[in-house]
């Protein structure tokens, strides 16, 4: 639409975002005030209250880096994303890879990896609403299907590789402890699972066996190749049985949705 | 005085915050209504659906939206509309609102309610959308009037000359924010009463209340601290003007323990009690 008025908004949202002064023509002084005092509330108002929703959806991340780190980061990052969101709410979902992409932040990938963290919790919290499967639903399946049933996880559930202790600083900082020096994630990379019980998200590390098996039984994998894809990294004879107890502990923790016999 | 959609008077409410969550379910308030943001519910699901779907149990809901971007140039956005609409059909809300403002064009979202020029052109923008939205909700929406800082050189009548004339052509409802026009009358030298004069009474359905900053020159609408004097007296004249109309005050930061807010909005009751004489829902009734 070309119009008076559709380029009186380009000019105004110009000031906001890109600083320019064009719109303050449009403007006149009000009985007390100048038009650039005035114009500032919504100039100052836009910066605060994006950067504000930030330190809200990033809480811990904000505490590691302090007030004044955080703020830079906050107005850094509006400036290259400013939000296309019917809500404030997901304004800040690229901050994990606009940390992991953008000195000085890139060079400690601690950050990055406590954003990714608090961005999945986020996720999790108004993912939609999954119908857990008890324990109990294992007992109805006829023991010859074991091999070709498929696990439907829950909705909110993610998973996240974590090359530094990040999850530990999110832990003290959680707890309101001096968070560890950032490092290198001890035995190679962190295996995170994220997810909703109820209405509470959740956070917790994932041996490295588990890990391999819940993702390829997210991606479809039947009970029977999981085993086999077990028994390359242990003991074959015991795969069938740990393969068991990890998909228990997954109905057992509310992660599994649906099964299937494929 | 009844309003033309017969919309119920719903007595004297609160925005339903999380931070309240526990209390209001815990019951025994005696706030009678709670307001949304709509946009905080259209998620997929979690605590807050399952909380709000708890609290509508008890409890009449409105919708207040933030995004609807009515006098934006960038075309209507349908999903936003369509996710508005399903909410909807949830919730069963009372009514949904939402502001007489732009939040951005070229795609983006500002979040913030930016002010209208009050031109002829803007007036026949907001009213073409106002009625394409309704037809789409298959309902009339209350638009309110947003606090302003700026007035633009371009303006060809008064704020309260285009609400009123956007309200009879586009056959829409009002939610007067008295705050805001307390607070748009300060900065731009008006008097809000003859503000409120203006806006036709047949089509308020419900008021706001909130708290602002004073900074001497200007006024700035922030909703963190309480109603001030000038606008519960400012409040009484609307009552009288309005009748009995669903009002509510908005707490968005530094928000008090619900026992707070609930004594403040005994304010609101004994105003309109005053005016309206004694036991406001008979006066309504
Ligand atoms: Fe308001």
């Amino acid at each position: 639409m070309s119009s008076a008025l559709s380029a009186l908004q380009a000019r105004f949202q110009d000031g906001l975002v890109a600083g320019r002064d064009d719109v303050l023509a449009d403007i006149v002084d009000s009985p007390r005030e100048g038009r650039e005092t005035l114009f500032g509330v919504y100039r100052h108002a836009y910066a605060a209250r994006l950067v504000e929703s930030l330190s809200h959806d990033y809480e811990r991340l904000g505490a590691y880096l302090g007030g004044e780190r955080f703020e830079k980061l906050g107005h850094a990052y509006l400036a290259e994303h400013p939000s296309v969101f019917r809500s404030i709410r997901w304004f800040g979902d690229e901050l994990p890879a606009f940390l992991q992409s953008h000195a000085p932040w890139s060079a400690s990938p601690e950050l990055f990896e406590l954003a990714a963290i608090e961005r999945a919790l986020n996720d999790a919290f108004d993912a939609p609403d999954g119908s857990p499967l008890g324990l109990a639903t294992l007992s109805e399946v006829d023991p010859a299907d074991f091999s070709r049933l498929t696990f439907t996880f829950d909705p909110s559930a993610r998973r996240l590789d974590l090359m530094t202790n990040a999850r530990l600083v999110w832990l003290a900082i959680g707890e309101d402890r001096e968070p560890p020096e950032a490092a290198a994630a001890e035995d190679g990379p962190e295996r995170l699972l994220v997810w909703r019980a109820g209405y509470t998200s959740k956070l917790r590390a994932m041996p490295a066996d588990e890990a391999m098996l819940y993702d390829e039984a997210a991606n479809g994998l039947a009970f029977g190749p999981l085993c086999e894809m077990l028994a390359t990294v242990m003991e074959p004879e015991a795969a069938p049985g740990r393969a068991a107890t990890i998909v228990a502990g997954w109905l057992e923790a509310g992660l599994v949705v649906a099964i299937d016999v494929v | 005085m009844a309003n033309i959609e017969n919309l119920p008077f719903l007595g004297f409410g609160l925005g339903l915050r999380p931070q309240h969550y526990s209390d209001i379910l815990a019951g025994g308030h005696g706030v009678d209504w709670f307001e949304i943001i709509s946009e905080n519910y259209m998620v997929a699901g979690g605590r807050a659906l399952h909380n709000l779907d708890r609290v509508r149990a008890d409890h009449p809901i409105v919708m207040h939206g933030v995004s609807m971007s009515i006098a934006s140039t960038d075309p209507l956005d349908m999903d936003y509309l369509g996710v508005l609409k399903a909410l909807a059909a949830r919730i069963e809300p009372a009514w949904i609102s939402d502001h007489l403002c732009w939040t951005g064009v070229h795609g983006i979202n500002l979040h913030d309610l930016l002010p209208v020029p009050f031109t002829r052109e803007a007036l026949d923008h907001v009213v073409e959308r106002i009625s394409r939205v309704q037809d789409f909700l298959g309902r009339r929406i209350a638009i309110e009037n947003a606090s302003s800082y700026v007035s633009f050189s371009g303006s060809e009548m008064e704020e309260w000359e285009f609400v009123a004339e956007m309200t009879r052509r586009a056959d829409c409802l009002l939610l007067v924010d008295v705050n805001n026009v307390y607070v748009a009358g300060f900065n731009h030298g008006f008097d809000p009463a003859a503000y409120l004069a203006a806006m036709p009474a047949d089509r308020v359905v419900q008021m706001h209340l909130a708290g602002h900053e004073h900074r001497g020159t200007h006024i700035v609408d922030t909703h963190d601290d309480e109603v001030s004097g000038p606008v519960w007296d400012l409040y009484r004249e609307a009552v009288r003007r309005f009748g009995a109309v669903s009002t509510m005050i908005e707490r968005d930061d530094r928000i008090p323990p619900l026992s707070e807010l609930i004594a403040e909005l005994g304010i609101a009751r004994r105003i309109a009690g005053e005016v309206l004489g004694t036991g406001t829902r008979e006066a309504a009734a």
